[in-house]
């Protein structure tokens, strides 16, 4: 009896370790920031059922509508057309080509950091080595001139921004596996004949996937912003569809008669590379303390 | 750092700068537009055509176009800009003196702003000034600067009318007038240097925390020293260490943030030239620029090494 009552005690006296959903679902900064970017995405996917009016299609008697004005939310362009509705579809396209371009740089940077990082050496120095030229290009520049190359346009833009990303993720992920490769558990799967291949995908990766999925948080955020840029410098999405970036683009002309062209694209942009930015910290935070600087 | 170890860095350079050759030249040759059309009239009898490109030396297999490029390079010669009529290496340097002052202009203040920031929001840690400073930092790093610009100039610029829209000077005036720079310069500089403000100032604030957690500032603190003494001599010098590599950093994302602020601007910048020149497909012209940044950046961050070797005799290099 009071043996029981000691160690239930002794449990209560030590602080709980909290899972990681719990220290992010505390947080309630990030829950909004989290909540208000699942809340964009969802309008973005479903944006064919959401009653609005068709993004494209001009309307030259309802041109340049303030906010509220005729009935447009946002109000509306040069063409007429809905700002409200171009900028929900165009998040379709904003969002989409960010995470492809994000998703491209990890899937081009992940190999290289797992494989860099495991076998060291020669092989380390070649990829790191090629990493860096890559490093040494600002990242706009680099996009820019990869798109000189590939033509404009949004898949290449997409391509583009991608390979110039790549470097953060094999820097990251080299990092993170030169902190395990010597540990017991790695030389123990070796010790027992485990393949090459093997150690990388079933020991290494699984460690490298927290820092991997900040990174990517964070990144999705920089790679809006690199993207819409493009988009903006003429670069990327091309008319009639629009992006955030070149919606932007579009109503620099008339800044001085009608700043809502510029304002409300830019709006989203900023509010989901801040909840992006938010949630990205949170998830450092609660998913490796340890990466906090 | 003694002068082999310096040596030993810089070689290191060699290679990356060769790697950073090829990918100018390379990307270049990939393009499907043909630089030889653009440069004569639509036109041309082929003969013309096939000459033009036999004396540019296009015909060539590529590595052989490389080595002479780069032959070239290593003489200072970057070749014709086809747009400009004009040496690419002029149309480059004349453009950078521009970019220089901006993204000068941008990085003083992104770290005067950021290492004050970040200070005193370690400083006065968990009180309102701390939260209220890493609120601007995030809200600084999540503006898109392109945007950033824009708002600038419809609020400060159009509607206050305090300052002008762009460029460097009253372009109506018969002779540039640099005395007026500096009102050119504010929207610019600010819209180029948030970001980086908002990024020394996370890097400063952390950093200083960490340095006020250490024996030494408790040692000086237990010793009887001011707490201005403690925080500046002790604190605030080691703090700066790694903020100055951040800032290194900060120094190739300025130029590559300096292409969008300046179109942005119309600042007659290396990233307007690049932007013009991509546009209207003038090769030799972004072939150039691209070699110049990327050369650039790599120098800088020799140079932030050095200068962290400098200041922290504790670093070793290998």
């Amino acid at each position: 009896m009071s043996e029981r009552a000691t160690l239930s005690s002794a449990a209560a006296a030590l602080p709980r370790q909290r899972r990681w959903w719990q220290r992010l679902f505390a947080n309630r900064v990030a829950m909004i920031a989290l909540i208000g970017l699942l809340v964009i995405v969802i309008l973005a996917i479903i944006a064919p059922l959401l009653p609005l009016p068709p993004p494209n299609t001009p309307n030259a008697r309802l041109r340049l509508s303030i906010p509220g004005e005729n009935g447009f939310v946002l109000g509306s362009d040069t063409l007429g057309r809905s700002i409200l509705s171009r900028i929900i579809w165009g998040g379709q396209i904003s969002l989409g080509v960010a995470m492809l371009a994000s998703g491209t740089a990890m899937l081009l940077g992940l190999p290289t950091g797992l494989v860099a990082g495991y076998y060291g050496g020669r092989v380390d120095d070649i990829l790191m080595r090629l990493t860096d030229v890559f490093m040494a290009f600002p990242i706009v520049l680099l996009a820019i001139t990869i798109i000189a190359a590939l033509g404009t346009g949004l898949s290449n833009a997409m391509l583009a921004a991608g390979i110039a990303g790549y470097p953060l993720y094999a820097r990251v992920v080299r990092g993170s596996v030169l902190t395990v490769r010597e540990m017991e558990y790695v030389v123990a799967a070796r010790a027992i004949g485990a393949s090459n291949p093997r150690i990388m995908l079933r020991h290494l990766l699984p460690n490298v996937l927290a820092p991997l999925i900040v990174t990517f948080t964070l990144d999705v955020g920089n790679m809006i912003i690199l993207t819409s840029s493009l988009s903006f410098l003429g670069l990327g999405t091309q008319p009639p569809n629009s992006d955030w970036g070149n919606m932007i683009a579009a109503g620099r002309t008339h800044i001085r008669t009608a700043p809502h062209l510029v304002l409300m694209p830019g709006t989203a942009v900023f509010l989901v590379v801040l909840a992006l930015n938010i949630a990205g910290d949170a998830l450092r935070d609660a998913l490796d303390p340890r990466l906090r600087n | 750092m003694s002068a082999t170890v310096f040596l030993r860095r810089a070689l290191q350079l060699i290679p990356v700068l060769f790697g950073v050759s090829i990918v100018s030249f390379i990307m270049i040759h990939l393009s499907p537009t043909d630089p030889v059309l653009l440069m004569l009239p639509s036109d041309a009898p082929p003969e013309v055509v096939e000459s033009m490109r036999a004396r540019l030396g296009l015909d060539q297999p590529l590595p052989v176009q490389y080595i002479q490029w780069l032959s070239h390079v290593l003489r200072g010669d970057l070749g014709e800009s086809i747009r400009m009529y004009q040496p690419v290496s002029t149309a480059i340097l004349e453009h950078f003196q521009n970019t220089l002052v901006l993204a000068a202009t941008a990085l003083a203040f992104a770290f005067l702003a950021g290492v004050i920031l970040g200070f005193v929001a370690a400083v006065k840690r968990d009180s309102a000034i701390d939260r209220l400073s890493m609120i601007v930092a995030v809200l600084g790093w999540s503006l898109p600067p392109f945007w950033l610009g824009l708002v600038f100039i419809i609020v400060f610029a159009v509607q206050l009318d305090w300052l002008p829209t762009g460029g460097m000077y009253n372009a109506s005036a018969i002779e540039p007038d640099y005395r007026e720079l500096p009102r050119y310069l504010v929207l610019p500089a600010l819209t180029l240097g948030l970001r980086h403000m908002s990024y020394i100032a996370r890097m400063m604030r952390s950093s200083m925390l960490e340095v006020l957690g250490q024996d030494y500032v408790r040692t000086a603190r237990a010793k009887g020293l001011s707490q201005r003494t403690v925080l500046l001599r002790h604190a605030f010098r080691n703090a700066l260490i790694p903020v100055v590599t951040v800032a290194g950093v900060s120094v190739g994302r300025l130029l590559g943030g300096a292409v969008i602020v300046e179109t942005v601007f119309s600042w007659p910048g290396l990233g307007d030239l690049v932007v013009n020149a991509i546009i209207g497909s003038d090769f030799p012209l972004v072939q150039g620029a691209a070699l110049f940044i990327a050369s650039l950046f790599v120098f800088v961050n020799l140079l932030v090494d050095v200068l962290y070797g400098l200041i922290d005799p504790r670093i070793r290099y290998t």
